[in-house]
């Protein structure tokens, strides 16, 4: 009986496996020769990796699905409906905890925050693979300091060879239009892509007042490699609806910002040098108003505050950036020398509020240098010491300068079985310009800002074992200098409340055979500030493939948010290969409508309580159907 | 016992090498694009490739002159001597593929992130190759 059971197992698995054909063998050097397995940098973190084929399965269509799968990381939005994981109403955005870089350039909004907001919404049908670094992060994959770092890659037109329209669909109205062409030609290679994106979200109600979040996006990207140097330009106008704005009645009228982003760069890359240089333009333009009060404003009689309902920005912003570093190898050191600066300059054209207009702003940019060292010693094939170090010198135009020191510390062992990594990472994170703006406004720039400050160590075991890939993790960190606001003072300041957070993460890959896994994701995470609190989450992934058919099917779990339920978020795409050159497929998103949602916060004044907009869902209930046509 | 080995072996070449991978790809294909024989004589133009393949090939024969290969495998039809080129080419670029349609009978090239293989259907059809069903697929 037993013998039966192993012979029935053993052919079931066998059954799973492909066997030797022109299409298995086609899969499998899909799979060794997925442009991450070049790119990975395991010795700069723990990492997640979403391959192109992962990507394909998914019918990605934001970048927020990748977002809300990171570990000890929720997707979700502000007031304006923009993405900022660690949102708390009244608080300073927290955007940056995550950073995001296309290929070797970070992307940036306006007013030096993360790019996060500026990407999470676009379409990615440009780009070939994610990766995902988190833990105690090394200054090679990215300068600023973030608890995680996204990694997008374009697609290479060596690989490409093609030209690709995309057209979907989606539920309220969204729809999406998007064309790339990448072609490798006798001596140089391109990739254009143009894109266009409509995104209707289901509208909620304070009273009567409608509270929109719908967006446009038109982005055209381009791209020119021949041999080591690479051209590249980004064209980017979007317009969104901005939900709740900042009007704490809850009820703004039609508010809107526009974002007009202008980027050209150009790198460079042989021998163990690699050079960048890149210039971004950014107009940036909110405006909002209300029948009742939108927000305080700062005022020179008692009470020293006013009330306004009409607000309205208007920013350019120019950033030059520039980095180059060398990579040394002399025996079994490897040695990676560098510096980065940037240059940003930013004019307030307007910035109204009712009839008071403090146009005339003290902030107007920053410059930045921060030279880093990198050194691998290997000790033998097996074990690696690292050392990182980076220095900051960062020249406010208004408030004390900073100088901001960071530095890193690992091992890696490596064998045949199982990888160990052990970081140790003391950085600290220089206040957002932005922030400088909220206490310039109220008249509080003699109250300089301090830089935030964490430690952080981390201890990660992978193990493989036949087709099962295992990783276990556990980080602590410790941050302080916390910038917070406070309501009654109406100022930014340091918090001297220190933040204690542990945190567990285990992972478990299953692969029943190059085209066909599963992925189990699991985390505990304890903060402890005033009161300990446990957040956990995890996914449940499977990528499947039975030809002409190829599906994906997700569940994303998070709990632990103070007044939230517990959220699920199942997600699944089919996708049909009619053809070599037409794809159609099926994309549900939240199909259970059970994710995490948020809670929305206002005050009324006049009454003196709080007012509140709960649960709503960040994550809509949408389905999308859409075609891939390649000629 | 001979399912357990099955399962060992087909766990082995789950995650093999890219290298080891090409190889297989290269016999595979010589030995159902030239007919009945035991062992096929196959010329590779690019050196890099030719040395990285080579180890894991068992019944395909490595040459170093086209005039005794069965197959040529070139990047694109101008790297083979003149005298050649009426042998049997597949080429690995799809725009020099695209360039030499008459001369070869497909092409192994990347296209949308993913290696693809596509089959002339002409030059076959002329050449009169029987083709495996499963390869049918890929003709163009």
């Amino acid at each position: 009986m037993i013998r039966t059971l192993i012979l029935w197992s053993l052919l079931f698995i066998v059954g799973l496996c492909e066997g030797v054909t022109l299409d298995s063998l086609l899969n499998r050097l899909a799979i060794e020769e997925d442009l991450s397995r070049q790119t990975i940098q395991e010795s700069a973190g723990s990492v997640i990796v979403f391959t192109r084929e992962d990507l394909d399965r998914m019918q990605i269509k934001s970048l927020a699905e990748v977002i809300e799968k990171i570990p000890f990381i929720r997707y979700n939005e502000n007031e304006y409906g923009l993405i900022d994981p660690g949102y708390h109403p009244f608080q300073p955005a927290t955007n940056n905890i995550i950073r995001i870089y296309v290929d070797d350039r970070e992307i940036v909004d306006g007013m030096g925050t993360s790019g996060l907001q500026l990407f999470s919404q676009m379409d990615l049908d440009y780009i070939d693979h994610i990766e995902i670094y988190f833990g105690a992060v090394s200054f090679s994959i990215a300068m600023e300091p973030s608890l995680a770092i996204i990694k997008l890659y374009t697609k290479e037109p060596s690989r490409e060879n093609a030209n690709i329209l995309n057209l979907s669909f989606a539920t309220y109205g969204t729809h999406d239009f998007n064309f790339y062409s990448a072609q490798e030609l006798q001596d140089y290679s391109y990739l254009l892509y143009y894109d266009h994106k409509e995104v209707k979200r289901p509208k909620y109600f304070v009273g009567t007042t409608p509270l929109s979040r719908d967006k446009h996006i038109d982005m055209v990207y381009g791209k020119i490699q021949k041999g080591p140097v690479r051209l590249e330009f980004n064209l980017l106008n979007g317009g969104y609806d901005s939900f709740l704005a900042r009007a704490l009645s809850l009820q703004p009228k039609d508010p809107k910002t526009y974002l007009k982003n202008i980027y050209t760069g150009i790198s460079y890359k042989a021998k163990g040098w690699k050079a960048f240089s890149s210039l971004s333009y950014y107009n940036l333009t909110i405006h909002s108003r209300s029948d009742l009060v939108q927000g305080l404003f700062p005022i020179d009689r008692p009470p020293y505050f006013a009330p306004y309902k009409e607000m309205d920005l208007h920013i350019h912003e120019m950033v030059l950036d520039g980095e180059v570093s060398k990579q040394i190898r002399h025996k079994r050191l490897e040695l990676l020398l560098g510096a980065r600066g940037r240059f940003r300059h930013t004019d307030f054209l307007r910035n109204r509020y009712d009839q008071w207009d403090v146009g005339a702003i003290e902030y107007t940019g920053d410059k930045t240098l921060s030279p880093f060292l990198e050194v691998n010693y290997l000790f033998d094939e097996s074990n690696i010491f690292t050392l990182s170090a980076k220095r900051d010198y960062v020249y406010e135009s208004v408030v004390d300068n900073y100088q901001r020191n960071a530095i890193r510390i690992g091992y890696i062992r490596n064998t045949q079985n199982y990888t160990l990594k052990l970081f140790g990472i003391k950085t600290g994170f220089v206040p957002q310009p932005i922030l400088f703006i909220e206490q310039n406004i109220w008249g509080k720039l003699d109250n300089p800002l301090d830089q935030e400050r964490a430690k952080i160590v981390a201890i990660e075991l992978l193990a493989k074992r036949d087709m099962d890939r295992y990783g276990f993790m556990y980080n602590r960190a410790y941050y302080e200098n916390f910038i917070v606001y406070d309501f009654e003072r109406k100022e930014l300041y340091n918090s001297q409340i220190k933040q204690q957070v542990d945190a567990l993460f285990f992972r478990f890959h299953h692969y029943f055979d190059p085209a066909n896994k599963l992925i189990l994701r699991s985390y505990i995470g304890v903060m402890e500030r005033k009161k300990r609190r446990y957040y956990r989450g995890g996914d449940l992934t499977l990528y499947n493939q039975l030809e002409p058919f190829k599906s994906y099917l997700s569940l994303v779990y998070r709990s632990g948010y103070p007044n939230l339920k517990a959220g699920y978020n199942l997600n699944m795409a089919l996708t049909f290969e009619y053809s070599r050159r037409l794809n159609l497929y099926l994309k549900g998103i939240n199909l259970l409508g059970k994710a995490l949602r948020t809670n929305y916060y206002g005050f009324d004044i006049f009454q003196q309580r709080p007012l509140v907009l709960p649960n709503v869902d960040v994550i809509d209930r949408t389905l999308w159907v859409g075609m891939e046509y390649q000629f | 016992m001979k399912a357990l080995v099955l399962l060992l072996v087909t766990f082995g070449l789950l995650f093999a090498g890219a290298d080891r991978i090409r190889a297989q790809l290269i016999e595979y294909l010589a030995l159902n694009l030239v007919d009945g024989r035991e062992v096929v004589q196959v010329y590779i133009t690019n050196e890099r490739w030719r040395a990285s393949v080579r180890p894991y090939l068992e019944r395909v024969e490595l040459v170093d002159s086209c005039e005794r290969a069965q197959l040529i495998f070139a990047t694109q039809v101008e790297e083979i001597p003149p005298q050649c080129r009426q042998k049997l080419i597949f080429l690995t670029s799809y725009p020099a593929y695209k360039r030499a349609k008459d001369s070869s009978i497909g092409a192994l090239f990347w296209q949308k992130g993913r290696p693809n293989i596509i089959f002339n259907t002409r030059k076959i059809t002329q050449l009169q190759i029987d083709l495996p069903d499963e390869f049918k697929k890929y003709m163009e």
